[in-house]
């Protein structure tokens, strides 16, 4: 019994340790909404769009660094398409809005932004132009002491 | 024929004086004292120190870049065995960077995003192993790089 306890006091601490990892990154409610409409690739095109600008502006203007975490999300997951072929219309057009993400990322210049631009050039689940655009924003990339 | 004995004798004499006087050289770096007559002098220069990195192993930002790019770029260009071995030393370079920077809050990078670049040189290495087509040299080569990534 007492081994019993003491595996999942173990397991407990060892899940609790790798969840303090994890960033708690809390959206504000407007870039929430542009980042659920975003989050969906079935959504329009147009209203995908207006939620870029949205987030565009909330960070060059408003200097809302939330934007940034919601794009890097947006980025390693949703816009991540595994079975991207440029022939398919759809994966294409999402493309398009990724490339528009990673063009915020280059304006931030923000190191968090690192794994999910490397993601893009390694992976090339993108078109060659997204590609590019994330090749100059890891450029962009102001680190602290680099 | 005593003459003869006598300067037989003699020369013998001569001969065991003269081994007798020439001491055995020490050998440099035996820790012996050098005999005077076995130190050549020379005219020494030290040479520098080659320090200049391996670009596989010097983890400055402008460097990973360069040769992520480069090593991305030639494997998709040429896909061979020996790109695809230098695009996984440049994976594990990536994984090396973000290793090296992850107590850094403000970057924000996790131990999964280590082990992905890891997970990612390593399928590298895997597939050179495994590749028919490879030569010898290459395979001993990935399997070094694996050695070298697990004690990363």
């Amino acid at each position: 019994m007492v081994r019993v306890f003491t595996a999942v006091f173990l397991a407990l601490l060892t899940v609790s340790a790798f969840a303090g990892d994890k960033l708690d990154v809390k959206l504000t409610d407007a870039v929430n909404q542009a980042y659920r409409t975003l989050l969906d690739l079935n959504n329009p095109v147009s209203e995908r769009k207006k939620a870029v600008a949205y987030l565009k502006d909330a960070y060059v203007k408003e200097n809302d660094v939330t934007v940034i975490d919601a794009i890097n999300d947006l980025l390693l997951y949703s816009y991540d398409q595994s079975k991207y072929k440029e022939e398919d219309n759809k994966s294409y057009q999402s493309d398009m809005i990724a490339l528009e993400l990673v063009n915020i990322l280059q304006i931030s210049g923000q190191p968090s932004s690192f794994p999910a631009l490397l993601n893009i050039v390694v992976k090339r689940n993108h078109a060659q132009a997204t590609i590019n655009a994330a090749w100059n924003a890891i450029k962009a990339i102001k680190w602290k002491d680099k | 024929m005593k003459k003869l004995f006598l300067s037989i004798l003699f020369m013998s004499a001569l001969g065991i004086a003269l081994v007798s006087c020439g001491g055995t050289a020490v050998k440099p770096g035996d820790g012996g004292q050098t005999n005077s007559a076995a130190v050549v002098k020379t005219n020494a220069v030290v040479q520098p120190q080659n320090t200049v990195k391996d670009k596989f192993d010097d983890t400055a930002y402008k460097n990973v870049i360069a040769v992520l790019k480069a090593a991305l770029n030639a494997e998709k260009s040429n896909p061979t065995a020996l790109t695809k071995l230098d695009s996984g030393k440049a994976l594990a370079l990536v994984a090396k960077f973000l290793k090296e920077n992850i107590k850094e809050p403000k970057y924000g990078f996790t131990p999964e995003d280590i082990e992905t670049y890891k997970g990612a040189a390593l399928k590298k290495f895997k597939d050179v192993v495994s590749d028919p087509t490879a030569g010898k040299e290459t395979k001993e080569k990935a399997n070094v790089e694996m050695t070298k990534l697990n004690n990363l």
